[in-house]
């Protein structure tokens, strides 16, 4: 019994002295500036697009803003607008508000060179439920666990392929990275789901988003998910979400979004 | 009028165990004419009539020496005795003295399986893969891993053969140890140039690794305690000289050790979590003329959960092999070959269950013919074909959420002939030369698609059972040439084509066990590599060091590597997220080695690089390949402080991989985003650790054998980086970080191992 206990002892000191993580200074190159786009358009709403710059890895400034671009939008190649300066590098639509089944460019016209993207606005969803599920892990834990998930079931055209992401908010705060794209792969014409990384506290207000998106989209967000959860270094070469807007980084999103509220008791 | 030649033919085997010696050197004194035993122990030699004094000689065995008239064929089965004094100390080679200078090989390594046993590992599991790894020109894939880097090839570019059967993942634990199992293996022997005529399939490295045969003289048994696992092998005649068997096991228990040292909420019963192998081997002498030998291999990853999730992976081969003598002069060997190697995922929960699988299998037969012509002039050749079935992947799902994704699965046949001389010209200058043809044909049934710029499925087409889809054809001329400038050096130099027609869907450097084999077809085209390799060999102090220059250029065609994001997981159409392009390495291997004596042990020092050059990677540059290490150094030393304690150390330095690092970031829906300008463009931090090791061999008793032996894996608890992540702060958000992670700091280890 006494030398199981030596080599059990001996066990714990190895696992104790291997891994570990820390936080190390490394010298990177410095890139030139790049076009980045945050472009929205929402179902029923003005455009809004903010154009900034990339900047060196380290950097501990805000992005800088784009002030002298032209931001131009055209719904279905025939109705154009000039998107309005606001400052700080974000610029708003005048009159058009984005219309479900609707195909969108986008034209950024800075430093005499051209930047284009399409984008199309899907039908929105219609949302049937949103429950908190509670469950325990099956593996028994060091300490007694409740996972409280919230499961939203919202109804979907089994004919069609469909792309959405849900977002989450959470006590009024929206939860960064709570992002969770995913393609209709079934053919019901419900989809029940919850992000699995996701767990809620008792009394929390939770708000559920479901957006409709494009093909385009999805891949952005996904990869972007992947990029932000180290996904990358894990598994493959690390690259750049794929924009919508040739040349640039970011995006140009026209969706649609239904939203529901459980509060978890 | 010429005069008659005779020839001496036989087997060499070990007079203790029985088991067939490899490479045993058998010449004619005066004249130095001779040959050397093959893969299975046999020789044959033929000289004009007369009287010969031949030498046996074979490191670690007393050397025997016969006057023999030739006057008529003669056979001769030759049983060495090992040598006490030459077990003692510790020996890196098995061959004679000055082989490396006389033999027109270049680029082949043969490993002491006596010298793996002493070289300290991670967690004392002694590993034939990472002890390779410290040899000039092959490279570890990473931290603490068994996948290895051929002179600027990629993992699945290496042939890694036991018994002659292939093996699809040659690691267990996430790579971390390797699947084989040291006491149950005879020989070792590494190509990564001038690579023979009748080994192909792969195009940067053959490992041919050979199982014991059996004892057939009497029962014994050999075995290891070590922190993670433990082995035991058992060996013996069935019918003594003629029948043997051998079995081999090794177990980790990891999960048994948790389970006893935790409480049932921290480590619960439903764990499991191990692999095992099992080796085992029957060989039959029915004659003279005639032998046979089974021998398999079956091996496990298992980890899961009961009920819950379990995940298993492993191989499973079977060779069936007919030595047969034609005449004293032709050998041939029938081999029927199996090998699977398999992935499974299985996961159920809360009314869904889910599963996953994909693998690969091959059936295969082939025929060597060995023809000892006369002592100048040995050929080879021979022809097989292998019968491949891919199974890229399977998802099924029931329940709730019932769906199922099949990909199709592909067949190929690979066919090869071959046809090669080991020539000795004259007293100086000796060469091997011969030609390879091999053939590849991806067969139906199923679709096949052609793609479009998108990715997408442009055009498909559906072929029935064994209708040919796309047929390929490969010349792969080898050739090496030795001049021997004086009892001391010689000049070598070898160019080798290899053709290759499998590739591995990775997304990682040191692979996973999740990879998928795909076939050639008409989207993948085959890999080729032409390789032009010059050496110069020297040794010193009587052969006592040998060393080495080899200088090395491969060219490469259809290399492939992936566009950005590609998804290749589960994916029909993930042949079209694959580039090809152009690759090439070349480099300097520096090889200095100590073979006998109190003190043994090597230097090996690389200069190399690797780089490709595929249109839609890096505005089409050469860019580094991620395993492509500009310096790779190795030192490796065993001392015998006493005839029952050594001591081991080992020192390894490297260049960081070649990965991707930021240039700079970007912020999006408030979120920092690193932002990417070309691919390997960066160095990981360089590699250096030191591992030590202390064998104490138990006293001598008549019929007992034991030693313990005490490792400590990277003595100076060096913090090596192993990944490097690109993330915000934690602590202060809105600012982004560089953090490193490290895998093993300090590692001691203690293993028992005994022999009865």
């Amino acid at each position: 019994m006494k030398r199981t206990k030596y080599i059990l002892l001996t066990l714990a000191i190895i696992f104790t002295l291997t891994s570990c993580e820390e936080v190390i200074e490394i010298d990177l190159n410095s890139s030139n500036p790049v076009l980045v786009v945050e472009a929205k358009l929402y179902k029923d709403s003005l455009a809004t697009v903010l154009l900034t710059k990339t900047a060196n890895y380290f950097s501990l400034d805000t992005p800088e803003a784009i002030e002298n671009a032209t931001v131009t939008i055209t719904a279905d190649g025939i109705v154009s607008e000039e998107l309005l300066y606001l400052g700080r590098g974000i610029y708003s639509g005048k009159t058009m508000r984005g219309t479900e089944g609707v195909n969108y460019d986008i034209e950024i016209l800075w430093e005499e060179e051209e930047y284009k993207g399409s984008a199309f606005l899907p039908k929105q969803v219609e949302i049937v439920s949103l429950d908190i599920v509670e469950f325990e892990p099956p593996v028994p834990m060091p300490h007694p666990l409740v996972f409280r998930q919230a499961e939203i079931t919202f109804l979907d055209d089994p004919e069609t392929e469909d792309f959405y992401m849900l977002r989450y908010v959470q006590n009024g705060l929206p939860l960064l990275g709570s992002f969770f794209t995913f393609p209709d792969i079934t053919f019901s014409d419900t989809i029940r789901l919850a992000n699995p990384q996701l767990s809620f506290e008792l009394d929390d207000l939770v708000e559920v988003q479901v957006f409709s998106i494009d093909e385009p989209m999805s891949l952005f967000f996904s990869q972007l998910s992947q990029a932000l959860g180290g996904g990358m270094a894990m598994s493959s070469t690390p690259y750049n979400p794929t924009s919508n807007i040739k040349g640039a980084m970011g995006y140009f999103a026209a969706w649609s979004y239904v939203s529901d509220t459980v509060r978890v008791n | 009028m010429g005069q008659q030649n005779y020839t001496l033919s036989g087997s060499v085997s070990d007079a203790e165990t029985g088991e067939d010696l490899i490479g045993v050197t058998i010449y004619d004194l005066e004249s130095s004419m001779g040959t050397t035993t093959n893969s299975y122990g046999f020789y044959s030699l033929s000289l004009p009539a007369g009287w010969y004094n031949i030498q046996y000689s074979y490191l670690g065995y007393t050397t025997l020496e016969y006057d023999v008239e030739l006057n008529k064929n003669q056979t001769f089965n030759i049983e060495l005795e090992p040598s006490q004094i030459a077990l003692d100390a510790v020996t890196i080679s098995a061959e004679r003295r000055d082989k490396n200078i006389t033999s027109a090989e270049m680029g082949v390594e043969k490993l002491n399986l006596q010298q793996i046993a002493v070289i300290p590992v991670l967690l004392g599991e002694k590993d034939v893969l990472k002890t390779i790894q410290l040899l000039p020109g092959i490279s570890s894939s990473g931290e603490g891993s068994t996948g290895f880097n051929v002179r600027g090839g990629s993992m699945d570019q290496n042939m890694i053969m036991l018994d002659e059967a292939p093996l699809y993942s040659a690691s267990h634990l996430m790579g971390f140890f390797s699947v084989f199992n040291a006491d149950a293996l005879k020989g070792v022997t590494v190509y990564k140039g001038g690579i023979p005529a009748y080994y192909g399939g792969r195009a940067s490295s053959v490992l041919d690794i050979t199982m014991n045969n059996g004892n057939r003289k009497k029962f014994s048994a050999t075995g290891g305690i070590g922190l993670i696992s433990t082995r035991l092998t058992i060996e013996g005649p069935i019918l003594k000289d003629k029948m043997s068997f051998i079995v081999s096991g090794r177990r980790t228990y990891a999960d048994v050790v948790a389970k006893a040292l935790f409480k049932e909420d921290v480590v619960p019963n439903e764990l499991s979590m191990y692999f095992y192998d099992l080796n085992a081997k029957l060989n039959y002498s029915i004659n003279d003329k005639n032998r046979i030998f089974v021998s398999g291999y079956f091996g496990s990853d298992v980890f899961g959960f009961k009920g819950l999730m379990g995940t298993d992976w492993g191989n499973n081969t079977a060779t069936l092999r007919w030595n047969h003598l034609f005449s004293d002069k032709l050998f041939s060997n029938t081999s029927v070959i199996y090998s699977k190697y398999n992935y499974g995922f299985q996961v159920g929960m809360d009314g869904m269950n889910m599963e996953m699988t994909s693998g690969i299998e091959d059936y295969s037969l082939k025929e060597d013919f060995t023809w000892f012509l006369n002592p100048n002039n040995t050929i080879k050749f021979g022809g097989g074909v292998i019968h491949h079935l891919f199974m890229p992947g399977e998802l099924n799902s029931d329940g709730e959420l019932d769906f199922e994704l099949i990909l199709d699965e592909k067949r190929a046949y690979e066919s090869h002939f071959y046809l090669q001389n080991e020539q000795k010209i004259s007293g100086k200058l000796s060469a091997n030369y011969g030609l390879r043809l091999s053939i590849f044909n991806q067969i139906g049934p199923g679709w096949i698609y052609e793609y479009g710029e998108d990715n997408t499925p442009a055009d498909s087409s559906y072929f029935d059972s064994n209708e040919s889809v796309k047929a390929y054809l490969g010349l792969e001329p080898r050739f090496s040439l030795n001049y021997i400038l004086g009892s001391r050096s010689s000049v070598k130099v070898s160019y080798n084509r290899m053709a290759q027609y499998l590739q591995l869907l990775s997304n990682s450097t040191s692979g996973n066990p999740m990879d998928v084999w795909v076939p050639s077809s008409n989207n993948l085209k085959p890999l080729y590599v032409d390789q032009l390799a010059l050496g110069y060999f020297r040794n010193f102090l009587d052969n006592t060091i040998e060393t080495s220059a080899e200088l090395y250029y491969k060219n490469i065609q259809n290399i492939a590597d992936y566009e950005n994001g590609a998804n290749i997981m589960l994916n029909e159409h993930a042949e079209a997220y694959i580039l090809s392009g152009l690759g090439r390495s070349y480099g300097l291997e520096l090889y200095v080695k100590k073979k006998y004596g109190a003190f043994s042990g090597w230097i090996s020092y690389t200069l190399s690089r690797t780089e490709n050059k595929i249109e839609g990677i890096n505005d089409f540059n050469w860019y580094p390949v991620k395993y492509d290490k500009t310096h790779d150094i190795s030192i490796v030393g065993t001392y015998q402080v006493l005839p029952r304690l050594s001591l081991s150390a080992v020192w390894i330095y490297m260049t960081g991989n070649a990965v991707t690092f930021p240039s700079g970031k970007f912020v999006v829906d408030g979120f920092q985003i690193p932002y990417y300008t070309e691919r390997n463009g960066y160095r990981m931090p360089h590699y250096h650790r030191m591992d030590v090791s202390i064998n104490l061999k138990g006293k001598k008793r008549k019929k007992f054998e034991s030693n313990w032996d005490l490792s400590v894996y990277n003595v100076y608890n060096r913090h090596n980086a192993y990944m490097i992540n690109f993330q915000e702060s934690e602590i202060v958000p809105g600012t982004t970080e560089a953090v490193k992670l490290s895998l093993f700091g300090i590692v001691p280890s203690i293993s028992y191992n005994f022999k009865f």
